[in-house]
């Protein structure tokens, strides 16, 4: 039977289920939202006030540190947003990248031990940060790799490189092999075909696989907890050293968390037709 | 006309070769020596913070120790727990609402997409709000609890409840990845086979659980399974949102393993405990695969 | 068993109209075949009366009684899909009952009917396997197996022979019909493709454009179709459409107005018409190549076969009038290309108004 629009009551308890879960889902966001425009009084009231005059005073305190004496100075998190910023970024950048290739040559060759070498590198995926952790701090402190953006880069394309090599492997397998046969016949070079007629046709996956890393860059926890201490230090380990403290501002705590937020609701939005691939290595989802 | 000279200068090897190179080279320098170095370290007594002493071989006593150790034995308890009462209700959760979502009405689209969002923020932020939410004087949680009359409950101080608290975070933040897996094995059932049954007579149930349940199982469980493994291994949720307390009872494995490395130092040991850990994971990781390769097999058949 | 009664059924799909307006008796045990070019709207008409449309307007009875607003369950109507819907997770006896299953048969009642089934399709040894490896031939005969397994009032089928091979479809066709005939179960059949109507149907449904064109049994639809539609999408080729003139009791054919000799009292029924412009319409099997010179009294003209095509025991010969093609058969051998005379048998033409396309005689 078509789908009739009439309210039956079973529709009606079905609609009022996911408005109840949607509630669920988007309930602690409002609030995060909302407490970061209170006031400190506004925070702590009981019960807690869903109306009251907002004020941007934890944004200042998040990027205003005043100090004791009176001086107002830039607070240190415009350092950590960069570093957060640049090491995101570029690790990102460079796991698509060597993802792109390794999946292309992984949905076009064959080659000795690919099976292997496709379970090795999702593995990357699977492994327990905290297991690897213990040896990448004595690797990294002997490297002169710890607290150094460079050394938080590396890190972030390993993070990301099997998701990366996986998602890309799907996007190329989409992509018609009769495209690069055509260019190879007609005496065009592999690379040649690869970056003028395939690349192009990927452009959306690209994009796609780039969001997701990013994402997972911006809100790695456990590596830079440990790898970093102050110079390469990112937002989510900025935010944690927060939390310890008691009697903290949480108008502040909330500002730097909506701003940690506001990056990845964006990307989201623009990723959010590739969520199925991305969150399943490619496994799922693909687009034939 | 002279003709045009493409050199090919590539041959497709050198070209696949080249394009593996990269990867390769960085997972094997990034993963296979800290691998190793795991292994190594995992036999020794051996403290980064005391790096003047010699590390000292002592075998499987590392082992040894954590696999005969009351307290370890507990935290895997516990995280055998958290594990299942969290995928087990995220699962059944994640299949009802995708089951649910199958109704259209005005903006499901977009309403589907709001509900997806909260698996990709920040595990330290949803930690943080959650714990503000949680706080036995202030928080929202205990607010609604006193509309429909119940008594505050102090969710981050007792043991009990702690891990409840965790077990509604986590689900907060994971289900809509049941949800979207669920969600995308349901849509790829034909419509003919809905069709076929309807016309055969089967109920709405009958039909759920005769065609709607097994059609879509291969998918379900590879939800299942991915939800078991992350979980296991989760550690930044239970970080932020209650430091493994109170006290050591919402502790995990993992969060005891990074303890041990990175606030006692015992480097020996927190190696041993990793290889538990991703001994436990790649076993995990391989009945993961091994299903994925059956699928494969049983599609081209 | 059901008589099925379509009263000005419609149904649209947005702005588009699928079905307009169909009325039709479906009798008792009758074997009807719905035929049609694609979008014609039969199918659209045979998930209405499946109950997995519900129409815009009009109604359904089975027996007299209205199920317009009834589920497909309630109405017990039974229906084989054109790529057979079987499920992939269960096992043919799954699959089979599954209908007695969902109507919470008896255990008892069940195997009894499994049993019937079986030997009624002879697949037996199908029973224990999953439809996965199935050629489609077998997949066929659990879908039609789960369709009548349960006495369905009217069994209805969706292009079901579509997705066999060429030899299945001869095999299958012919043990539909069977069946039907044993089950004596109301059929509707819907297919595009007339051979399978020919050789099915008590009576054929000729639908186009959410229409009716002609209800008829095959043999009468083929020999005296209702309009030129009918004439021509029945038969293959088609029936010939000569555009004729009929002037002072003789018909003239084409831009040439060459004269065709015709029996003077189709002239003559013509002629009652009031009307100078027809459409002749021939069949190629009563077109005939005669030597240069045609026999006294008979209807030939000159003609140049340009080409021919071997069709089993037949030579289709193909030949030009003002740049349409026309196809006649015959069963000879030998050359028949080139100049020749093309003979009418004046007997078998019909007559078709130039206007609205609607058969005369």
């Amino acid at each position: 039977m078509e789908e009739s629009n009439t309210l039956t009551l079973k529709r009606f308890i079905i609609l009022a289920v996911i408005a109840v879960w949607v509630v669920f889902a988007m309930a602690p966001l409002v609030w995060l939202f909302m407490s970061s425009l209170k006031t400190r009084l506004d925070l702590f009231s009981m019960p807690p006030k869903f109306i009251f005059k907002p004020t941007l005073h934890g944004y200042e305190a998040l990027f205003i540190t005043t100090y004791a004496d009176g001086t107002r100075k830039v607070s240190e998190i415009i350092g950590t947003m960069f570093n957060s910023i640049l090491i995101a970024g570029m690790g990102t950048i460079l796991a698509v990248a060597l993802g792109t290739m390794s999946g292309y040559a992984a949905s076009r060759f064959e080659f000795k031990a690919k099976g292997d070498f496709m379970f090795f590198v999702l593995s990357t995926r699977m492994l327990p940060a905290v297991a690897v952790l213990v040896s990448f701090h004595i690797m990294y402190a002997r490297l002169g790799l710890a607290d150094t953006r460079f050394g938080m880069i590396l890190l972030y394309i390993l993070v990301n490189i099997g998701l990366a090599t996986w998602i890309m492997k799907g996007f190329f397998d989409g992509v018609p092999r009769d495209l690069e046969e055509v260019a190879l016949v007609n005496g065009y070079s592999r690379l040649w075909a690869f970056r003028k007629l395939v690349l192009p046709m990927v452009k959306g996956g690209i994009a796609a696989t780039t969001g997701f890393c990013f994402i997972f860059a911006w809100n790695e926890f456990t590596f830079a907890s440990i790898i970093t201490t102050t110079r390469a230090k990112t937002l989510p380990v900025r935010i944690s050293a927060a939390l310890g403290k008691e009697g903290l501002d949480w108008a502040m705590v909330a500002a730097a968390g909506i701003l940690l937020i506001i990056p990845i609701v964006v990307l989201f939005y623009l990723i959010r037709k590739h969520l199925l691939m991305g969150m399943t290595f490619g496994v799922l989802g693909k687009k034939e | 006309m002279q003709e045009r000279k493409i050199p090919r200068m590539f041959s497709d090897r050198a070209v696949c070769y080249f394009f593996l190179f990269p990867t390769l080279v960085l997972l094997l320098f990034l993963l296979v020596y800290p691998f190793l170095s795991l292994i190594y370290n995992s036999f020794f007594r051996y403290s980064v913070l005391r790096a003047a002493v010699p590390a000292k071989f002592i075998g499987f006593n590392n082992y040894l120790f954590f696999l005969t150790d009351d307290y370890t034995w507990r935290r895997f308890v516990f995280t055998g727990k958290f594990v299942l009462l969290a995928v087990s209700i995220q699962f059944f959760l994640g299949v009802g609402i995708a089951y649910l979502f199958q109704t259209k009405f005005k903006g499901r689209d977009v309403i589907f997409t709001m509900i997806l969002m909260p698996m990709m923020l920040s595990p330290i932020v949803v930690g943080l709000f959650w714990k503000y939410m949680f706080n036995t004087e202030w928080g929202l949680v205990n607010y609604l609890l006193s509309l429909v009359g119940l008594p505050a409950v102090d969710w981050l101080g007792n043991p009990t409840y702690s891990l409840w608290a965790t077990i509604i975070a986590d689900t907060w933040m994971w289900t809509p990845f049941t949800i979207l897996l669920a969600m995308a094995a349901f849509s790829g059932i034909p419509k003919s086979l809905y069709e076929a049954a309807d016309v055969d007579g089967a109920s709405g149930a009958f039909k759920f659980f005769n065609v709607t349940l097994p059609l879509s199982a291969p998918v379900l469980i590879i939800a299942l399974l991915l939800r078991l493994i992350d979980s296991f291994k989760q550690f930044d949720l239970f970080y932020a949102l209650t430091g493994g307390g109170p006290g050591d009872a919402t502790q995990t494995v993992s969060f005891q393993l990074y303890k041990t490395a990175f606030q006692y130092f015992y480097t020996g040991e927190a190696s041993a405990l990793g290889m538990i850990l991703l001994i436990i994971i790649i076993g995990l990781s391989s009945i993961f695969i091994r299903y994925l390769t059956s699928l494969g097999e049983k599609q081209s058949a | 068993m059901a008589e099925v009664t379509l009263e000005g059924l419609r149904k649209n799909y947005g702005n588009v109209a699928a079905v307009k307006g169909l009325d039709l008796v479906i009798k008792d045990q009758e074997f009807v075949v719905l035929l049609g070019p694609s979008g014609c709207g039969k199918t659209t008409t045979l998930r209405c009366i499946t109950g997995l449309e519900s129409p815009t307007g009009g109604r359904i009875l089975f027996d007299g009684k209205d199920v317009t607003q009834q589920k497909p369950a309630e109405r017990n109507v039974a229906m084989v899909f054109q790529f057979f819907a079987l499920y992939p997770h269960l096992k043919a006896r799954k699959i089979i009952t599954f209908p007695l299953r969902a109507r919470k048969a008896s255990k008892k009642h069940i195997r009894e009917k499994v049993e019937w089934v079986a030997e009624m399709f002879k697949l037996h040894h199908l029973l224990d396997r999953y439809v996965g490896g199935m050629p489609p031939g077998d997949k066929q005969k659990i879908a039609l197996a789960r369709a009548v397994v349960r006495d369905p009032n009217v069994l209805l089928l969706d292009e079901p022979l579509s997705a066999l091979d060429e030899q299945y479809r001869e095999e299958m066709r012919w043990q539909l019909g069977h069946i039907q005939k044993q089950l004596k179960v109301t059929t509707v059949y819907v297919t595009h493709d007339q051979r399978e109507a020919m050789s099915l149907a008590d009576r054929i449904i000729l639908m186009r454009d959410g229409r009716i064109e002609q209800q008829a049994p095959p043999d009468e639809i083929y020999r005296r179709p209702a309009n030129v539609f009918a004439a021509y999408f029945i038969g293959s080729p088609g029936m010939n459409l000569f555009p004729v003139t009929l002037e002072d009791r003789d018909l003239l054919l084409g831009k040439e107005s060459r004269r065709l000799p015709i029996p003077e009292e189709i002239i003559s029924k013509l002629a009652v018409t009031e009307r100078r412009e027809f459409v002749m319409g021939i069949r190629p099997e009563f077109l005939s190549i005669a030597g240069k010179e045609a026999g006294e009294g008979e209807s030939c003209f000159p003609a140049t076969i340009f080409s021919t095509e071997q069709v089993g025991n037949y030579k289709i010969f193909n030949f030009r009038v003002d740049d349409e093609i026309y196809h006649g058969m015959v069963r000879r051998k030998g050359v028949l290309e080139g100049e020749g005379m093309v003979c009418f048998d004046m007997a078998q033409a019909r007559f078709f108004n130039k206007e609205s396309g609607e058969a005369i005689f």
